[in-house]
């Protein structure tokens, strides 16, 4: 799948590091203003979707298991914040914060919350990435004749037989 | 006591760490597992030395909050069952090292041999109902890897899944069972229960919680009517079924039933259900033994009929039988494990196991058969070997116990000795001549024969000596499995002339005319059980139900699909609506809608027709987008900056999404080509009035004040985060958020999984 179009690729390398900054705020402003690591996750997954569609499935080939990944040691990082807590002897889930204060930066508060939501940005990033590269992937498009039969019933999409 | 748990938690970490230490098809995980089995051995026996007379307890907690402790208790009834693991498992290890091809996947075989080993250990030795069930279902498991060991094999496969599925329908049962003595008592550990016992007689739950109790210890020990997964565990390596289902695993629902004697034994369903099960067992398993040319299968079924006459005489709670039982338990540990390892032999060395296709023994494989015939006179009760003492004992008590029993326990022993005898003899005669790789057999080297020597010399010698040999050991078993039963027992060889001695002549010499008779007959047609039948039945039929039910509904049709989604979306909805009766206050904002909100809302009702109406599949995800980009518009004017913020992304990746697959999708079919469809149409129209009836509905259903207060109070002081939504999310109902990236992960791995599966599929031609 490869999209020729010379505006969107002399385009999208400059729009993916800016969605990825953008992304980048939005987790890190989460916890005190609009933003938090679903939205952020989202945004970097659609970041990474252009590329996809700029560049074409070649791009992306080969690296599932990177995204496959990203979704299992996102659960891990949540699932380990949440247990942490019942090993140093406080309820599951217990989430702690402070404040430090760093020259030049001023106050910025470091919470156990934003890990588990670094959990969530990451199992998001996963989720949206892999289901696309997976669907995208498909080594031909069909052929017409295919495509006539299984649009046969209208919006019907069969599961192929 | 540390000495035990090290023995409970050695094997197991054993088992994990084989991985990393010894390659797959290594001979030195043979030597290693051993080596941790030897190790085990002799911590059960220095824990035996000490507490044998002075029965002990130790309590590590687990999780204290649930009355949950790692309870070990050091008693006779433990130690005998604990040294009976051990000792026949470092046999049976040592042995498998040799036996195993060089093929076999040695270290995973070990691993699991390991790990059922610790489970058994922990179900003998735990002093705590939960703990001993969690460790029982474990030997379930391993048992369930151990039969599908060779899991290329259909007959492996279904024998382990028919294992798994009577043994943990029965584990369940008997979980039941204990929550209700449990919570009748007060604990769950049972020292505890057993003191306080008088409060389960005199509740209602005691003859349910007998009875569910029992169902567990029947399924486990292959009593009638559950007694059709033994044979199919036959399918599992020779090794696996001389350790797990002759002399432990098998044993474990003796063991149940021993100890929990002098709590049940207040019950009255308890002693005759479980000694009629027994009984019942002891006859039918040993006619069904008779019947088989299957060596493996005649020994399976052999155990099914031993495991019943034990069962009979544990559940008496009486300090005679239960010393019987117990004595014949460790015989039986002992001629069967060697009867197993010798079947192994033949099986390893002709090639078959089949009594009509292996010929006369003696010729070819002296040593084997002498070994084997030992075992199975033992087993006949022939005198002078070990087999008899117990029997003797079996025999007497049932022969007290009256006419009926009596006459059953004869026919049974007749019916046991006659397979014996063909066993014994029967194999020396043979049955024809040996047909194909029989013919070649010897007797194999001793790396094979020691194993099931040192077996046979121990059930030769409890013959001799069962006094010094096993005396205070099943006498310090029998105390703990019997309440307040002064007992001196005493074994011996000879017991004088007595009814019992004309029982035991009677039984053999009956036996050896059975077996004579029954040699003659040309042909032995296998029995096939009626419960096995039953079970298949289930399973083709649950199968037949469950793609019946999915065919309905599954036809490949994204509009049915939809269709059948709403409408239950719209029953749910309409039900809750109607169910409301619309009688409750709705309390709405006063302040009414500003002109260019009301224009957002006609723009995205006017993006929803477009959508529908599109000529293109391009223009209708463009409508959509519309559509979903006018409801963030509206989300973050009135107030919702994080849920318009999220509606615009999961806008943006929908069309993203859309896009990326655009190619792949069939030709689009704009909706004025189609005819309509009042049908599509009423069950959408239901479906928006439904989620506007339902908003209304809620909107005045408030039960309780407003949360909201709460949070927007606690979210600086207790998260320190300013925003509430995100605080929600990840802190407060943080548990809830794991729970949904949990179920999100799931869903894009199934989904990448079908695509790629699907892709695969194609790639092979498999699909056009």
């Amino acid at each position: 799948m490869k999209r020729d179009s010379l505006i969107f690729m002399t385009v999208v390398p400059w729009v993916v590091p800016v969605l990825l900054a953008a992304s980048l705020m939005l987790f890190l402003k989460g916890h005190n203003a609009p933003g938090g690591g679903f939205i952020a996750g989202l945004l970097t997954a659609v970041a990474l979707v252009l590329r996809l569609l700029a560049y074409g499935s070649e791009s992306v080939r080969g690296k599932e298991s990177l995204y496959i990944n990203l979704i299992i040691g996102g659960l891990a990082i949540a699932a380990t914040t949440a247990i942490v807590p019942t090993l140093l002897g406080y309820p599951f889930f217990t989430h702690t914060f402070g404040h430090v204060h760093v020259a030049l930066l001023g106050d910025i508060e470091l919470a156990s919350a934003a890990l588990f939501d670094l959990g969530v940005y990451l199992v998001v990033v996963g989720n949206v990435v892999t289901v696309i590269v997976a669907l995208t992937l498909s080594d031909e498009p069909p052929s017409d004749r295919d495509a006539q039969a299984n649009g046969a019933e209208g919006t019907g999409a069969q599961d192929g037989h | 006591m540390g000495g035990l748990l090290v023995a409970v938690l050695l094997p197991m970490a054993a088992a994990a760490g084989l991985r990393f230490a010894v390659g797959a098809r290594s001979r030195a995980a043979g030597v290693a597992a051993s080596t941790v089995t030897l190790i085990c051995f002799g911590l059960v026996l220095a824990a035996a030395a000490e507490h044998l007379h002075a029965p002990s307890s130790v309590s590590y907690p687990w999780i204290p909050q649930l009355g949950l402790n790692l309870t070990l208790v050091a008693d006779g009834l433990s130690l005998l069952f604990a040294l009976l693991i051990t000792g026949v498992g470092s046999i049976v290890f040592t042995f498998a090292t040799a036996y195993l091809g060089p093929d076999e996947n040695c270290r995973r075989f070990f691993s699991y041999l390991l790990l059922f080993m610790s489970a058994m250990l922990g179900v003998v030795l735990s002093g705590n109902l939960i703990v001993l069930f969690v460790f029982w279902e474990l030997t379930s498991v391993s048992s369930f890897l151990l039969i599908g060991f060779w899991h290329q094999r259909e007959a492996s496969r279904n024998g382990a899944l028919k294992a798994l599925v009577v043994t943990s329908t029965g584990g369940l049962a008997m979980l039941v069972g204990f929550v209700m003595i449990g919570i009748v008592c007060g604990s769950f550990e049972l020292a505890h229960v057993v003191e306080h016992r008088e409060l389960l007689y005199a509740s209602p739950w005691a003859g349910p919680a007998a009875f569910l109790v029992l169902i567990g210890a029947m399924t486990k020990s292959a009593q009638l009517p559950f007694h059709l997964w033994l044979p199919s565990a036959m399918e599992a390596p020779t090794p696996v079924s001389a350790f797990l289902h002759a002399a432990t695993m098998v044993k474990a629902g003796l063991f149940l039933v021993a100890r929990m004697g002098p709590l049940m034994a207040g019950v009255a369903i308890w002693t005759p259900m479980a000694a009629g099960v027994g009984l019942a067992t002891m006859v039918w398993g040993s006619w069904l033994a008779l019947r088989q040319t299957d060596l493996k299968g005649l020994l399976a079924f052999s155990t099914v009929s031993q495991l019943g006459l034990i069962m009979s005489l544990l559940s008496q709670a009486s300090p005679a039988a239960t010393s019987a039982g117990l004595l014949h338990l460790l015989n039986h540990g002992l001629f069967k494990g060697a009867l197993f390892l010798l079947v192994g032999v033949i099986e390893h060395e002709a090639h078959t196991r089949d009594i009509t296709r292996l010929g006369p023994l003696p010729a070819r494989m002296p040593r084997v058969h002498t070994l084997l015939a030992i075992a199975a006179l033992s087993m006949a009760g022939v005198p002078p070997l070990g087999g008899f003492v117990s029997k003797e004992l079996f025999l007497e008590w049932q022969l007290n116990l009256g006419l009926f029993t009596a006459v059953v326990a004869v026919v049974g022993s007749v019916l046991t000795a006659a397979y014996c005898f063909a066993l014994a003899i029967g194999l020396a005669r043979g049955r024809g001549a040996p047909v194909g790789e029989a013919a070649a057999a010897h007797d194999p080297g001793m790396s094979l024969l020691w194993g099931p020597a040192v077996l046979v010399t121990a059930a030769v010698g409890l013959g001799f000596a069962p006094q010094a040999m096993v005396g205070s050991l099943v006498e310090s078993a029998t105390a703990a499995a019997v309440l307040d039963a002064p007992l001196h027992l005493h074994l011996a060889l000879w017991h004088g002339w007595s009814t019992t001695l004309a029982a035991s002549g009677v039984a053999i010499t009956g036996g050896y005319i059975l077996y004579t008779f029954w040699w003659q007959q040309s042909s032995i047609v296998p029995a096939t059980l009626i419960t096995d039948r039953l079970y298949s039945g289930f399973l083709v039929g649950l199968e037949k139900g469950a793609r019946a039910i999915t065919d309905s509904y599954m036809s490949g049709y994204l509009w049915r699909y939809l269709v059948l989604i709403l409408s239950v979306g719209v029953t749910a909805m309409v039900a809750a609506v109607v169910g409301s009766g619309f009688d409750s206050p709705v309390v709405w904002n006063a302040r009414t809608t500003r002109a260019h909100e009301l224009l957002i809302i006609v723009g995205a009702l006017a993006a929803a027709v477009a959508a529908a109406r599109a000529p293109t599949r391009l223009a209708a995800i463009l409508a959509l987008g519309a559509n979903g980009y006018s409801l963030a518009l509206l989300f973050s004017l009135l107030g919702a900056p994080d849920l318009a913020l999220t509606q615009v992304m999961v806008e943006t990746a929908s069309v993203a999404l859309f896009l990326a697959v655009f190619v792949y999708l069939p030709p689009y079919r704009p909706m004025r080509n189609k005819r309509f469809r009042p049908g599509h149409m009423a069950v959408a129209a239901l479906f928006g009035f439904g989620v506007a009836g339902l908003v209304y509905v809620v909107r005045g259903m408030r039960v309780a004040p407003t949360i909201a207060g709460h949070f927007i109070a606690k979210s600086v002081p207790e998260a320190g985060g300013h925003n509430i939504v995100n605080v929600i999310l990840v802190d407060f109902r943080g548990l809830d958020t794991l729970g949904e990236i949990t179920v999100l992960s799931v869903a894009a791995l199934a989904a990448y999984s079908i695509v790629r599966g699907l892709r695969e599929r194609r790639a092979d031609g498999d699909i056009s």
